[in-house]
């Protein structure tokens, strides 16, 4: 209780990080808000609703960010740019304008090749971007990387850029996730008029939901551990397939149901209710699992928690808000490509 | 039996969303403690949390909506009626041929005939 009555600042490392900012650095941020004003102002001629575009993929970017900010840190850049622990407005402006161009340009030209050739070119083209983008914050010495991520990878680089080789597998299935809830909230944006489904494929879209988690599962595992679950259950390094299919059949079945009972409300309502639905049964699973000590986060998610609990729980605040944030980036990737499949019929 | 079951999801809902929201607000309260009298470093999360707070607040709004909306019992309809009804209702106005519409809800599993039915309500609605 003196806990929730006297408050700590917070006096971690997650808060006390070098911001001294360096003229290259400066320049950095400045040429990221110019790239992305004269970005905006040329893609408004040839997108519509150019803005309502950027903020979907400024929430996911910041969702994402959020969310994993232990993985990674943000130095040197000045006190004005942060928002929360290192998590930079500036950089989620730059992933912003980064993805926002090229989806736009392939979106516009390119809108007559067939959805797979165009997904294969976002991919390629944010993926390659993405990389260069990372090698350049790495080396303006903004971005390096937590304790527990250099741990899980391989500690080899690749030549010239200087980033992890793992970073060709984290760089395209993060632009993946936040590509997929740019598009799937498009469809709000663009008024896309969506049939309702009368038999919704649940192997399927089972099988998504599978693709969808474990892709997620395996780039955010060096945040948490799974620990003191059977041997056998281990498929690969602390993911455990009882704690991650659990997560699977949780999300699979939210989505089931919602689109089952609720199949006559509207896009943003049925939304809501997936994340909602998702939420309230993860929230009490997660608690009871780090409780237990089945689910043990690392130092630095350690760090960045404020030290306030959920009420009547000795459960971080902050998981309350990352199970929410991870379920609508998620969901959005998994029902994003449900509708693929589901008009493509 | 299935309208009391959609009744319990929905008051389970309701009743997560407000117990949530409420727990927002809360740590809300603290970010603005700590920035403005404790020295904390949440001053710029406000910026980020504020704006989160109108998004919660905005999809409780959608959620008590959603609650109170003349359900499907007031027009002695199924959830698939309105969603079928909802769907001709908007394809019409955005001036989608019959044909169209009958073509596109077949390729999604729908019978003829539940697609027939659902023009029959939407124009018992519209007269």
């Amino acid at each position: 209780m003196s806990n929730l009555i006297f408050f700590q600042p917070c006096s971690s490392s997650a808060c006390l990080f070098d911001k001294a900012i360096t003229n290259p650095i400066l320049f950095f941020e400045i040429s990221i808000v110019l790239i992305t004003i004269i970005s905006l102002f040329f893609l408004r001629k040839i997108q519509k609703r150019i803005l309502y575009r950027y903020f979907v993929i400024m929430m996911g970017i910041f969702i994402f960010e959020f969310f994993t900010a232990p993985m990674w840190h943000n130095y040197r850049m000045g006190s004005w740019a942060y928002v929360y622990r290192d998590v930079s407005w500036i950089l989620t402006l730059g992933w912003s304008t980064l993805i926002l161009i090229p989806a736009t340009f392939i979106d516009v030209y390119m809108v007559n090749r067939k959805a797979w050739e165009r997904v294969v070119s976002y991919i390629l083209s944010i993926s390659v971007l993405g990389l260069f983008a990372e090698a350049l914050v790495v080396n303006l010495g903004i971005r390096s990387y937590a304790p527990e991520t250099l741990e899980a990878i391989s500690g080899n680089f690749i030549p010239f850029l200087n980033i992890p080789w793992e970073g060709v597998y984290y760089i395209p299935v993060f632009l993946a996730l936040v590509l997929s809830f740019y598009k799937y909230w498009s469809l709000l944006i663009d008024k896309v008029l969506i049939p309702p489904i009368k038999n919704n494929k649940l192997g399927r879209n089972l099988m998504i939901s599978i693709l969808g988690v474990f892709l997620f599962e395996l780039m955010i595992e060096p945040m948490v551990v799974n620990a003191g679950l059977p041997s056998w259950s281990y498929i690969y390094k602390d993911i455990s397939f009882i704690i991650t299919g659990g997560w699977i059949l949780i999300i699979w079945l939210s989505i089931s149901i919602v689109d089952k009972i609720f199949i006559y409300c509207n896009f943003k309502d049925k939304t809501i209710l997936y994340v909602l639905f998702a939420t309230i049964v993860t929230l009490p699973i997660e608690a009871w699992l780090i409780v237990n000590k089945f689910r043990l986060y690392g130092p630095s998610a350690t760090e960045n928690f404020s030290g306030y609990f959920i009420p009547l729980t000795t459960v971080p605040i902050e998981i309350a808000f990352a199970i929410p944030f991870y379920l609508v980036l998620i969901i959005s990737f998994i029902k994003y490509w449900i509708y693929r499949f589901d008009i493509k019929k | 039996m299935r309208k009391e079951i959609v009744l319990l999801l929905k008051t389970f809902v309701m009743i997560a969303a407000i117990v949530f929201t409420s727990i927002f607000i809360f740590y809300i309260l603290i970010a603005t403690i700590c920035g403005l009298f404790l020295g904390g470093d949440f001053v710029g999360s406000l910026i980020f949390f504020i704006p989160l707070l109108f998004i919660v607040l905005i999809v409780d709004f959608s959620l008590f909506r959603m609650m109170f909306k003349k359900g499907t019992s007031s027009q002695s309809l199924s959830s698939l009626q309105v969603a079928l009804k909802d769907y001709v209702a908007e394809a019409s106005k955005r001036g989608l041929s019959r044909d169209a519409i009958i073509g596109e809800l077949e390729l999604h599993g729908w019978k003829k005939q539940e697609i027939e039915e659902a023009f029959l309500n939407f124009f018992k609605k519209t007269n």
